[in-house]
């Protein structure tokens, strides 16, 4: 049995089949213009505190998850950007709080903590409140999320099951608060006014968030009673926040129109959709660009595109259904031949080896 | 006259779930339309009893048994077995049964078989079902087109909820779902909208 040393690769280009945050491979391969609109959309945020609500919409496979891996893991050269990557909420009936914790989570309490800190030590505080009745429209909910900044470690922890799992009222009162988060409206207002943190006013914080919300099409699984709840959670977020901050919402759709994905989005969030980028199913031309990129970087050593050719590429993408190029499918056709090959003690893949491969594939597939 | 509708035990559950201005939509086809169990289905449906359903007695007035052959006979013709009481698939078998008894029997028009079991259909009733052409096959999708066309729900956007209701209310745990199912669930929602959108051209 050979390695991938042995076929001059330093890794498996191919092995992701569902995209892996914690692959540190994460490199972006082919689709150019893909990549760009993306790019137009964060550098407009960077240099232009623009605002965006991007729909990211394709079919399965066609790279939206590892899209938003790529960039929220990518690391940027201007400083406070926030990036957030969550799932849409799976049940509906508490969608409003499974998003709010998601986001939470995404922050984490302890950067949600030392954050605030940080304002509230370099800040007027009366300015800094103002900024935050405005952003939250609460006083309470302001003192709220300046109470998360806390040093004391007795109201720190308190303020921990204020936003996870509620506080009673004697310990309300030990916070010196009168309004626990009780509504989604409330929930909205707490999670607007914390955001707006990470993006400031220019003056104390100039900030800025790229929320990625994944799997928008699980919407399909609310009942409308519940959709109309979350997507007003979303249209307010959306409006709260006024600039500096770009949302992606990639959405799977295997057959149909945009106006398929407006039924499930509803008017409310489809209104609001600035830009919609297409995930399309790759052409021939895109596949081979994809391969090649991916096969190029994990090289053990730059030599054309060993241990592949240009023919044995060509051999295996026209082996794909065409109306199912995808990356996930290109993937797993790929994985499938380097393992084969290991397997067979090759250090090359050549078209006679992709003919023996094809034999296998078949009969487990 | 009233179409006959010969009803499942999980679309009697479903469209019982389903609600539109307060009043499960199973209440509004009960009076839209004759309700028909099966002696089998009437059995099934009280092991689910849920509050608010037609009680057992109520339901007695919709269970109606075979005459020109008795059930185990057309059980034995169709299915090629008579079925125990309780078993598998009997439910839906015997159904149909009364379906076919209805029209070619009593020559009833308007007959229709509804079931949201789809495994059934493709499964033991694949012959049946595309055999008797005089019956209606339905699902719970069908009712809300039929209930908006009777004007019984008198809105599209009302329809539309109780289409978006009636997926959610049938959908399975988070944890079973599929990207397939997903997807399969999202082109039916938008081929319901679409056929609302058709029967509304008609007001």
């Amino acid at each position: 049995m050979s390695t991938l040393n042995d076929l001059n690769l330093r890794f498996n280009p191919f092995r992701d089949l569902t995209p892996d945050v914690a692959n540190n491979h994460l490199f972006w391969a082919g689709l150019p213009d893909l990549k760009a609109r993306i790019e137009r959309s964060y550098s407009d945020c960077l240099n232009n505190k623009a605002k965006h609500i991007n729909l990211n919409w394709g079919p399965y496979g066609g790279g939206k998850t590892f899209t938003a891996n790529y960039f929220v893991t990518k690391n940027f050269t201007q400083p406070n950007i926030t990036q957030i990557y969550i799932r849409s909420p799976k049940d509906g009936t508490k969608a409003t709080d499974e998003f709010f914790k998601s986001i939470l989570d995404s922050l984490s309490f302890s950067r949600i903590k030392s954050h605030i800190e940080f304002l509230v030590n370099n800040t007027n505080p009366d300015d800094f409140r103002n900024f935050l009745i405005t952003r939250a429209r609460s006083e309470e909910f302001a003192d709220a999320i300046i109470k998360l900044g806390s040093t004391d470690p007795e109201i720190s922890n308190l303020m921990r099951s204020y936003v996870y799992s509620g506080v009673t009222k004697t310990e309300l009162k030990k916070l010196g608060l009168a309004r626990d988060l009780q509504t989604d409206t409330d929930s909205v207002k707490f999670l607007s006014g914390l955001l707006s943190c990470f993006v400031g006013d220019g003056t104390f914080y100039d900030g800025r968030i790229f929320l990625w919300i994944d799997e928008m099409e699980d919407l399909i699984y609310y009942s409308p009673k519940n959709y109309k709840v979350f997507s007003q959670v979303l249209r307010d977020l959306f409006d709260y926040i006024p600039n500096s901050f770009v949302s992606f919402l990639n959405f799977t759709l295997a057959e149909g129109e945009e106006k398929t994905i407006e039924l499930i989005l509803g008017g409310a969030v489809w209104s609001r959709i600035t830009r919609k980028i297409r995930f399309k199913e790759l052409t021939s031309q895109d596949a081979t660009l994809y391969c090649e990129d991916l096969i190029r970087h994990a090289q053990l050593n730059a030599n054309g595109l060993s241990p592949f050719t240009a023919n044995v590429i060509q051999s295996i993408i026209g082996l794909i259904s065409s109306n199912n190029i995808t990356p996930r499918e290109i993937n797993r056709y790929f994985s499938s031949v380097i393992t084969f090959a290991m397997q067979n003690n090759h250090t090359t893949v050549d078209l006679s080896i992709v003919a023996a491969w094809q034999v296998d594939f078949q009969e487990d597939n | 006259m009233k179409f006959n509708c010969v009803i499942d035990t999980c679309s009697f559950i479903y469209l019982h779930r389903v609600t539109c201005n307060r009043k499960s939509l199973l209440s509004y086809l009960k009076n839209a339309t004759n309700l028909i169990l099966s002696p089998e289905v009437n059995v099934e449906i009280r092991d689910h009893l849920l509050d608010g359903m037609p009680s057992n007695e109520e339901r007695k007035r919709f269970v109606k048994i075979a005459r020109k052959h008795s059930i185990p006979e057309y059980e034995r013709r169709i299915a090629g077995k008579t079925y125990s009481p309780r078993e598998r698939n009997k439910g839906e078998i015997d159904n149909f049964i009364i379906s076919i008894d209805q029209v070619h029997h009593f020559k009833r028009i308007g007959v229709i078989f509804l079931t949201d079991d789809s495994n059934c259909l493709r499964g033991i009733l694949k012959e049946c079902s595309i055999a008797f052409p005089t019956i209606k096959i339905w699902t719970s999708y069908e009712v809300v087109l039929f209930l908006y066309i009777e004007r019984v729900i008198p809105s599209i956007d009302l329809a539309s909820d109780a289409i978006g209701d009636l997926i959610s209310s049938t959908a399975p745990k988070p944890a079973e779902r599929t990207m397939e199912y997903t997807q399969k669930l999202i082109k039916l929602r938008a081929e319901y909208e679409s056929k609302l959108k058709t029967v509304s051209k008609i007001f």
